[in-house]
């Protein structure tokens, strides 16, 4: 939240950074959900963090920084609480629907969803044009860190997908 | 392999959800208030329940116990005080009840939020109100009651100081303690909620 901004504008702000960022929300709960409903439920409960975590924004980062730090947490908390909840022999999603994606892109798409949690967000935000800084920051690794691990997702996908 | 053309053509094709609008937004926002809306109406309404158990019990006892008019009477200020009671905290209730927390409320949360905070307010400032007026009497009535039923009459209760000493001594204690006791209730069953209903309308008008 910028403090100097006038108070009446300051819920509009909210709204309209939001909707202006909203593709950083939609990514993230693609990347570890496949269920439409789900999807959803997980949209209103980043949104709602989001809100609840607002009043400690003070602008010293990009927004969609913030943000996608804010969505990402939310998400993978989600996660953990849907492990503890689930047994491993139950189903947990119902099948995706089938998109219109080439094979390449599919076979991304899937090695993608088949990395570690924190390796998924890593190469979406590498290949969304993040900085290793701005990734390091989001996901509290350090920067050499994102550098190494990068390398070897970006490897390993492209093994991938020349292999196929 | 260019993966960053591969993602351009994920990212078109995949990630099509529909528009996150203001009115999405705003769901989401109230759903941080919805929690303590339902749980002071759940509250205000166990409090409505323990009102007509009251209103209940009284006449019961009365069918078990009175049998003379004094007692009669006694029991009737009794019943008449719940009643009272239990009109108030209903029609609250009732004005709560009317509102659907949850479903389409995010345009008017702060009118919603000034609505629950009002309401609840008012019940519990009624409740000391009554409760300060109503306990002297409970416990005039709780010393009257077995004096009557042991076939005492009022002249004669009146007459007596030790029994007059005995009264005032227990008004003395038991009043204040009790004020005090109603108070310290309700504050642990409604001043968190209203302390965060007060912290969210603050934050709404902020932003």
């Amino acid at each position: 939240m910028i403090k100097s901004e006038p108070i009446q504008t300051k819920k509009e702000t909210f709204i309209e950074l939001v909707q202006n960022h909203q593709g950083i929300i939609h990514k993230v709960i693609y990347l570890y959900e496949d269920h439409a409903e789900t999807r959803e439920d997980l949209k209103q409960e980043v949104l709602l963090q989001a809100w609840k975590s607002y009043k400690n924004f003070r602008g010293e980062a990009k927004f969609s920084t913030w943000l996608y730090r804010v969505a990402l947490n939310t998400v993978l908390s989600w996660r953990r609480k849907q492990r503890l909840e689930f047994t491993s022999n139950m189903p947990r999603h119902i099948a995706e629907q089938p998109d219109t994606l080439s094979d390449e892109a599919e076979l991304l798409w899937r090695a993608i969803k088949s990395l570690e949690d924190i390796d998924r967000s890593l190469i979406s935000m590498h290949l969304d044009g993040y900085s290793n800084e701005e990734i390091a920051d989001i996901l509290g690794i350090s920067v050499n860190n994102t550098g190494v691990k990068l390398h070897r997702i970006k490897k390993n996908l492209s093994q991938l997908l020349s292999k196929n | 392999m260019d993966l960053n053309a591969i993602w351009k053509n994920i990212e078109k094709e995949k990630f099509k959800s529909p528009n996150i609008n203001k009115a999405a937004i705003m769901k989401a926002i109230s759903k941080e208030s919805g929690s303590p809306l339902n749980e002071l109406k759940k509250r205000l309404t166990y409090k409505m329940y323990w009102a007509l158990g009251f209103c209940l019990a009284i006449p019961i006892l009365m069918l078990i116990f009175v049998k003379n008019t004094e007692m009669f009477i006694v029991f009737s200020i009794l019943e008449t005080w719940y009643l009272i009671a239990l009109a108030f905290i209903w029609y609250k209730v009732r004005q709560l009840n009317k509102v659907e927390i949850g479903l389409d409320m995010g345009n008017d949360l702060t009118k919603l939020i000034n609505l629950f905070y009002k309401q609840t307010k008012q019940v519990l400032k009624f409740e000391e109100w009554m409760g300060t007026l109503f306990l002297p009497l409970a416990v005039i009535c709780g010393m009257l009651l077995p004096l009557f039923y042991s076939g005492l009459e009022i002249s004669e209760i009146l007459g007596n100081t030790k029994i007059l000493i005995v009264a005032t001594v227990s008004i003395a204690i038991i009043v204040p303690l009790g004020i005090w006791a109603a108070k310290a209730m309700n504050e642990h069953a409604f001043q968190k909620y209203l302390d965060q209903l007060a912290y969210y309308k603050k934050r709404l008008e902020e932003l």
